[in-house]
C-alpha cells in the first residue's frame, strides 16, 4: 500500500502550532450527519487560516506544514479529511504527537523535515524517496535527507494503516483464540 | 565476570520498560507495551467502523480484555442532535455485545474524571485514552496518554500498543502553592516561557518541594496540560496525597497491587525547569495560542462576554469551590455569561452537598450538568466579536464557535473574579 515513491504539488500550510481546531473545527465535525459524511466538513477544513482549500485541493498533493502540526484534540477527522481530497503525505516541520500517531494509523505518511515551509513555495513539485529518505523540491532541485522510519512504522504504513493490519492478524476475529503473536 | 548496573532511569523508562518487559529502555527506542487499560467513548464506534470498511463487515468480535476497556457516554451526553443519538445507541449495542464491564450509560462526567473518580487508573500503570488529555493519569504516577480510534482498535483487540520511548524534561516546584489555583498558572506560564512545542514527544516529570503542597485536584490540572505543550506523558510520583485519593476509590487488595515508580537520583533530563509556586503570579493565555502568555496585569481591563469555569483541566470540586469563594456575596456583570460545569457527578454532587452549587446560584452564575460540551465548543458558543475568559483546556481558534471570536484563558479564580468585574482582573484583589 505504500508507495515508495511519491511525487505531487505541494499545498503550503503556513505558520506553526496549525491546531485539530483549525483542520477540523469541532462544529463541523459535528455536524456531520453520517458516519462516512466528511462533506460536511471538508469545505470548513482549515477555513480560518486558509478559506477556500477544498476548491484548491486536488488527489496527489503534499501538503507541507511547520512545527507542531495538528496541535491538540485527538480527532482522526483531522487526518481523514485530508485523505478524503487524496494527499498522499505530509511532510511537517515537527507534528503533534498524536496526529502523527493519526496519520501512521490510517497509512498517511507524515514526514518529519527540518524548516520545510522554507524548502517549498505553494505549487512546487515535491518528490519523496523512501527508500533514500529523501525529500526533494523538483523545482528548485533542494533536497533533504529525513531520519527514516522505524521497522513498525513502516509496517504499518506497507499494511495501509491499522485497520487492515488488525484485519490481516486476526487481532479481532471471533475464534477465541488470541490468534497472532502481538508484535507491530 | 563484570556485573552490568542499570543505567538510571526516569520514571517514563521505568513504566516503559516494565510495560515492554525489558530491564531497560532509551530515549528514542521504539517499544511493544502491554497496556493496563483503555478508555474509550462514544468514537469507540469509529474504531469499529473503520475495521468494517477494512473488509470485516462484522466489526469487533472479541476484546483483548472486557474488564480492561472502559467505555462511557460522555463527550456529548445527553445526546443534543440526532446524529449524536444515534452514536450514543451504537456504543451501548457495542458495548453490549462485546461484553464490556465497566460501561457508564448514564452517569455524565469527563471521560478522564470518570475514569479517577471509579479508581480505573493507578500507580505503575500504562493506561491510554481516545482523546488528547489522557496524559492526565500521570498525576496518579500512571503513564497515561491520548491516542486516535485508530490505535485504540489496536489497542482493544491486542492490549498492547507501540510507544517511542520519550525524552524527559523535569518539572521542579519549589515554594508553597498560593491560596488561588496556582495549577493552571504553572502551565500557562512554561508555556509562554518556553512555546507551547517545548515539551513535544517528551515526558514532564514533576518533582521538587513543591509538590506536597499541591492537591490532587491541582495535579491533574498541571498533568492535564501535558498535551497543550506536546508532551507524552506527565507524571507525578505517588506520596500520601495519591494514596488517600485512590483509598477512598478502590479496594485495599487493588491499592497493594500497585507498582508506583519513582525517578533514580542520576536520572538524565534533557531539561531542568524550576518554578516557585510562591512567586508565580496568575497567568493570562490571550487568543489564539496557549503560548501567547502574560502575567494577569498586563492584561486586566479587557472586557469579556462570557466566562467560563469546567472541563478536565479545571472542574474538579477545589476550581469550582475557589470560585464559589471569590462569588460569595457578589454578583456577576450583568453584562456577563458565567457558565460553570462540573467535571462529573461527584463533583457535581461535591458542589451540592457542600452549599457552593448554591453561592454560585446565589451570584448569578449558570450551573452547567457535567461533560465535556463546555470546553469542546458544544455547548456556550460563541458569536463573533465576543470575548470569553475561560479555565478550559484550550484558546485555539474557533473552538468555541465563531473563528472571529477571542478565548482569553485563566485559572478558575481569575475567571471568576472577572466575571464580577465584566472584565479581566487579579484574583489576589478578592483572595489574598
Amino acid at each position: 500500500m505504500l508507495s515508495r515513491r511519491m511525487t505531487g504539488r505541494i499545498v503550503r500550510i503556513p505558520g506553526n502550532d496549525v491546531s485539530t481546531d483549525v483542520i477540523a473545527p469541532t462544529f463541523w465535525v459535528h455536524r456531520g450527519r453520517g458516519e462516512h459524511d466528511l462533506a460536511t466538513l471538508r469545505p470548513h477544513a482549515f477555513e480560518s487560516l486558509r478559506p477556500g482549500l477544498d476548491e484548491h485541493m486536488r488527489p496527489g498533493d503534499i501538503v507541507v506544514a511547520g512545527r507542531n502540526f495538528g496541535a491538540g484534540s485527538h480527532r482522526e477527522e483531522a487526518v481523514r479529511i485530508l485523505q478524503v481530497w487524496g494527499v498522499q503525505a505530509i511532510i511537517a516541520e515537527s507534528a503533534a504527537r498524536i496526529y502523527f500517531r493519526n496519520a501512521i494509523a490510517a497509512g498517511l505518511p507524515l514526514i518529519q523535515v527540518e524548516n520545510a515551509l522554507e524548502l517549498f513555495d505553494d505549487g512546487d513539485e515535491a518528490e519523496i524517496d523512501i527508500d533514500a529518505w529523501t525529500v526533494v523540491n523538483r523545482r528548485t532541485g533542494a533536497r533533504r535527507t529525513v531520519q527514516p522510519y522505524p521497522p513498525t512504522i513502516l509496517r504499518i504504513l506497507e499494511a495501509g494503516g491499522i485497520a487492515p493490519l488488525v484485519r490481516d492478524r486476526g487481532l479481532a476475529a471471533g475464534d477465541g483464540t488470541r490468534a497472532m503473536p502481538v508484535r507491530y | 565476570m563484570s556485573v552490568t548496573v542499570a543505567p538510571p532511569m526516569t520514571m517514563a523508562e521505568k513504566l516503559m520498560a516494565r510495560a515492554a518487559g525489558v530491564d531497560r529502555v532509551a530515549p528514542g527506542e521504539l517499544v511493544d507495551c502491554a497496556l493496563d487499560g483503555v478508555m474509550v467513548f462514544e468514537s469507540f464506534v469509529d474504531s469499529n467502523e473503520r475495521l468494517v470498511e477494512a473488509g470485516m463487515p462484522g466489526g469487533i468480535q472479541r476484546l483483548w480484555d472486557p474488564d480492561r476497556v472502559y467505555a462511557m457516554l460522555e463527550h456529548v451526553q445527553p445526546p443534543t442532535s440526532l446524529r449524536a443519538a444515534e452514536r450514543a445507541q451504537r456504543l451501548r449495542r457495542l458495548a453490549e455485545r462485546l461484553g464490556i464491564t465497566h460501561f457508564h450509560n448514564t452517569t455524565s462526567g469527563i471521560c478522564h474524571q470518570m475514569m479517577v473518580d471509579h479508581g480505573y487508573v493507578g500507580p505503575g500503570q500504562l493506561v491510554v485514552g481516545s482523546d488528547s488529555h489522557a496524559c492526565i493519569y500521570g498525576a496518579l504516577n500512571c503513564a497515561g496518554t491520548g491516542i486516535g480510534e485508530l490505535d485504540v482498535l489496536y489497542a482493544v483487540t491486542s492490549g498492547e500498543l507501540w510507544f517511542m520511548v520519550p525524552e524527559a524534561i523535569r518539572l521542579e516546584l519549589t515554594g508553597e502553592a498560593p491560596a488561588w489555583p496556582v495549577a493552571k498558572d504553572v502551565m500557562l506560564h512554561l508555556a509562554g516561557r518556553f512555546g507551547e512545542d517545548f515539551a513535544l514527544y517528551r515526558s514532564i516529570e514533576v518533582g521538587g518541594a513543591g509538590v506536597a503542597s499541591l492537591s490532587m485536584d491541582a495535579r491533574f490540572t498541571i498533568a492535564d496540560h501535558g498535551v497543550e505543550v506536546g508532551a507524552k506523558f506527565a507524571l507525578f510520583e505517588a506520596d500520601e496525597t495519591t494514596y488517600d485519593f485512590l483509598r477512598t476509590r478502590v479496594a485495599e487488595e487493588v491499592l497493594d497491587g500497585y507498582r508506583p515508580v519513582a525517578p533514580d537520583a542520576e536520572a538524565h533530563y534533557e531539561q531542568v525547569i524550576e518554578v516557585d509556586l510562591s512567586t508565580l503570579p496568575p497567568q493570562v493565555a490571550v487568543p489564539h495560542e496557549f503560548d501567547a502568555v502574560f502575567p494577569v496585569g498586563e492584561v486586566v481591563g479587557k472586557r469579556i462576554d462570557q466566562a467560563m469555569i469546567g472541563s478536565c483541566a479545571n472542574g474538579r470540586f477545589e476550581d469550582i469551590q475557589i470560585a464559589a469563594r471569590v462569588l460569595e456575596g457578589r454578583r456577576v456583570d450583568p453584562r456577563v455569561r458565567l457558565l460553570v460545569s462540573p467535571a462529573s457527578n461527584d463533583v457535581y454532587r461535591q458542589c451540592i452537598e457542600s452549599g457552593v452549587a448554591t453561592t454560585l446560584l446565589d451570584a448569578g452564575a449558570q450551573l452547567l450538568d457535567p461533560g465535556c460540551e463546555l470546553c469542546l465548543g458544544l455547548r456556550g458558543y460563541l458569536a463573533p466579536g465576543e470575548v470569553a475568559l475561560t479555565s478550559t483546556t484550550r484558546n485555539y481558534r474557533g473552538r468555541l464557535g465563531s473563528a472571529e471570536a477571542e478565548i482569553y484563558l485563566a485559572n478558575p479564580a481569575t475567571v471568576a473574579w472577572s466575571a464580577v468585574n465584566g472584565a479581566i482582573s487579579d484574583p489576589r484583589e478578592a483572595l489574598c
